[in-house]
């Protein structure tokens, strides 16, 4: 599977190499950023060029393996993706005629995270190609990016290499997320998760700086980088305020008396424990820890026992990884009330934010762990000097070829059928629909409710088949109607009459209308267009 | 200086050579043109061009539906050797998704045997041809098997959420908007 994703993910490089080259740079560019803080840090270089270019070759691998998803995808993957692919053209069309100013007030109705819009959007307009193939580009790209600045973080924690490198890994690859969230458009959540990490890298840096003047410099980076990570997504602002409270306190703990120590880790871990265990008891939220529980249970299970490590040698960071983990259960759990307007119903971070997001602290922990692991074999045997070597050697093998294995067993890196929405014959069909259906045609499209929350489903449809992009590729105007809907019922046909409806579309997913029931009412819907996948109806039967 | 003359005498030779090239004879410069390539389904053997299938449409035009990964392939027109003769379809590619490509001409009858020349457009070139039986009839059809206690509604939204008074189906956490499908994925696309 892995060669075959290098293979098809080598094709796509071929075949767009200027846009996968600019998405590279710009992505490039951030992991410079921590590159660069870590560099400057300190007198004494503990980085490697050696590790520099092991880390480049790493990222540059990861790229062209994520890049294996964009085979057989035509249009970034489920609803999300079309309101991205709307802000991201609309952008590039004020660009285009300098109507930017103009054009940002009426983009979106309420507030929506434009900052990889806006990448996209130069994107797009700098090199001239269509929005579509940036987005599926830089989210491919940005994902590559992600386990970049856990690297810094862990090495300049422990000056261990090889346990930066290990954290790096599990960043990427230990579970199937944060890579599965491009299978449900989170590309402004992905770029929010890149800049976060970016702001804990600064932040992390400047609070080691013992120049004021380079503190003062950090601190303005400091808020620019915030600003930046807000505008990419809103939930990241409540991810740092939990992460600089979370390091603030685990500074305290780390100062506490021995016992008063132990004791903090247990009500900690048992914090978690009660928690996890309350979330994976509500029937939407449990699908927060599936990523982490489910297929990667063993790598999280190498992960807890890793912790002991970390916590005996890196007291501090431990604290901040497991507050950390307290904090967001409990941000998930926090509903938003009236606070936000037209966000009730909302929590602090909703489920699948934090499902992303849990890769984090356990990637940390990870990293942190080998190092301590391998201190302590360090210490412990030292009377073996000829055998300490070896065993250290051994260790960081098992742990790296665990992950490996389980990398290429069964990582994924193609697109998932639960969420492609467009296929081949969608492609089509909505030409022809172009060509031939007069322009103010209105046409039926399937949707089902957004459930995401415990108190229930959204009142927001969305769609649920390649319908969706019928307005922004075709510019006919579209109505959702629930993807169970019965067409063989006549108070559906007169609703559909009184809605002013003229065709009915039927795409190819599980949630598309049902075709035989379409079929059944020849008199009432006339088939116009048939393909294998995708089918278009005329309402015929409105009195 | 003897160097130097001598590197002269080297450029001199290599510039009036170049410029003294024999005139080629046809015979030296005419590469012979590749074959045309056999081609059949996508899902079979999705090579460079591949038949995705066929369609209709309300004027009973049959459209054949191709996926052109080699952008020569792009600009093609066919004629179709059918049971009443030659017949030509005009191709297209898609408008955003190029290596799609779809070919409009008269129908054809189910399960009738087309013989597709595909030509390219630049220079009339039979680049491409396969046989190919025309099907329609494997469309799929899908249907909705409501749950008992469940009333199938002309659930139109979103006046199902702001004023339908009919009964909806109940909030069901099965199919939550970001699945988390069984992992590993579905097998994926070669």
């Amino acid at each position: 599977l892995i060669w075959q994703a290098l293979s098809d993910g080598f094709s796509i490089v071929s075949e767009k190499w200027p846009l996968v080259l600019a998405a590279v740079v710009v992505m490039g560019l951030g992991c410079s950023l921590s590159f660069f803080l870590a560099w400057s840090e300190t007198k004494e270089k503990t980085i490697s060029w050696k590790s520099m270019g092991g880390l480049f070759f790493f990222f540059l691998l990861s790229v062209i393996l994520r890049l294996a998803f964009l085979t057989e995808t035509f249009v970034p993957p489920y609803f999300d993706s079309v309101e991205h692919y709307r802000i991201t053209s609309e952008l590039v069309t004020a660009l285009e005629s300098s109507t930017l100013l103009e054009t940002l007030p009426s983009l979106t109705p309420s507030y929506y995270h434009l900052g990889f819009h806006f990448l996209a959007s130069l994107l797009s307009f700098g090199l001239r190609v269509n929005p579509i193939d940036v987005i599926l580009v830089l989210g491919q790209v940005a994902l590559a990016a992600i386990p970049i600045p856990v690297f810094f973080l862990i090495q300049r924690e422990t000056k261990n290499t090889v346990a930066a490198f290990f954290g790096t890994l599990l960043a990427g690859f230990g579970w199937y997320m944060p890579g599965f969230a491009v299978n449900w458009g989170k590309y402004p959540a992905l770029a929010g998760l890149m800049s976060f990490e970016l702001v804990l890298s600064i932040a992390y840096f400047s609070s080691l700086k013992e120049s004021k003047r380079r503190r003062f410099l950090l601190s303005g980076l400091l808020i620019l980088g915030i600003l930046v990570s807000t505008l990419s997504h809103t939930r990241t602002l409540i991810v740092i305020v939990i992460s600089f409270a979370s390091w603030a306190f685990a500074g305290k703990l780390r100062n506490l008396p021995n016992g008063f120590r132990y004791l903090s880790l247990g009500l900690l871990l048992a914090g978690i424990l009660s928690l996890g265990i309350y979330i994976q008891q509500d029937s939407l939220l449990n699908l927060a820890l599936d990523p982490y529980l489910d297929e990667g249970i063993w790598i999280t299970l190498a992960v807890v026992v890793l912790s002991l490590f970390a916590f005996v040698k890196f007291p501090r960071s431990t604290y901040f990884n497991l507050l950390f983990l307290v904090s967001v259960f409990i941000a998930l759990l926090i509903p938003t009330g009236n606070l936000l307007p037209g966000f009730k119903n909302q929590t602090l971070l909703d489920r699948p934010f934090v499902e992303m997001l849990l890769y984090l602290p356990l990637s940390m922990l990870g990293g942190l762990g080998l190092a301590g692991l391998l201190q302590f074999f360090h210490e412990i045997i030292t009377f073996f000097e000829k055998i300490q070597r070896p065993i250290r050697i051994l260790v960081t093998i098992v742990f790296f070829a665990v992950v490996s294995l389980v990398l290429v067993k069964d990582y994924n890196f193609y697109a998932s059928d639960c969420c492609k929405f467009m296929k081949y014959d969608d492609t089509i069909a909505l030409d022809w629909l172009a060509a031939n259906l007069p322009p103010d045609a209105y046409i039926l499209i399937p949707a089902t409710q957004m459930n995401v929350l415990p108190s229930g489903p959204s009142e927001s449809p969305v769609g649920t088949d390649a319908g969706i992009w019928i307005p922004a590729l075709t510019g006919r105007r579209t109505t959702f109607a629930q993807f169970e809907t019965d067409f063989r019922s006549p108070d559906s046909l007169e609703q559909f009459c009184q809605q002013g409806i003229d065709y009915v579309y039927v795409g190819s997913t599980d949630q598309s209308f049902a075709l035989g029931q379409l079929l059944e009412k020849g008199d009432w819907y006339e088939r116009v267009l048939s393909l294998p996948n995708a089918q278009l109806f005329k309402l015929t039967g409105c009195s | 200086m003897k160097r130097f003359s001598l590197l002269a005498l080297l450029a001199l030779l290599l510039i009036t050579s170049c410029g003294s090239e024999p005139e080629s004879t046809p015979e030296a410069t005419v590469t012979p043109l590749p074959p045309p390539l056999d081609i059949t389904y996508c899902d079979i053997n999705p090579s460079d061009l591949c038949l995705e299938g066929f369609g209709l449409d309300i004027d009973e035009r049959l459209l054949i539906l191709f996926k052109a990964d080699d952008r020569l392939f792009a600009n093609i027109y066919i004629l179709a050797d059918g049971p009443d003769g030659e017949m030509l379809f005009e191709c297209q590619q898609s408008e955003n998704f190029l290596e799609n490509i779809y070919c409009l001409g008269d129908e054809f009858l189910e399960g009738e045997s087309i013989k597709l020349n595909i030509h390219a457009k630049s220079n009339d070139r039979l680049i491409a041809l396969g046989v190919f039986n025309v099907q329609y009839s494997n469309l799929p059809i899908r249907d909705v098997v409501f749950e008992a206690d469940v009333t199938p509604t002309p659930s139109v939204l979103p006046a199902i959420a702001v004023e339908s008074a009919t009964p909806t189906l109940a909030p069901s956490y099965e199919n939550p908007s970001y699945p988390n499908p069984a992992y590993p994925n579905p097998t994926p696309t070669p």
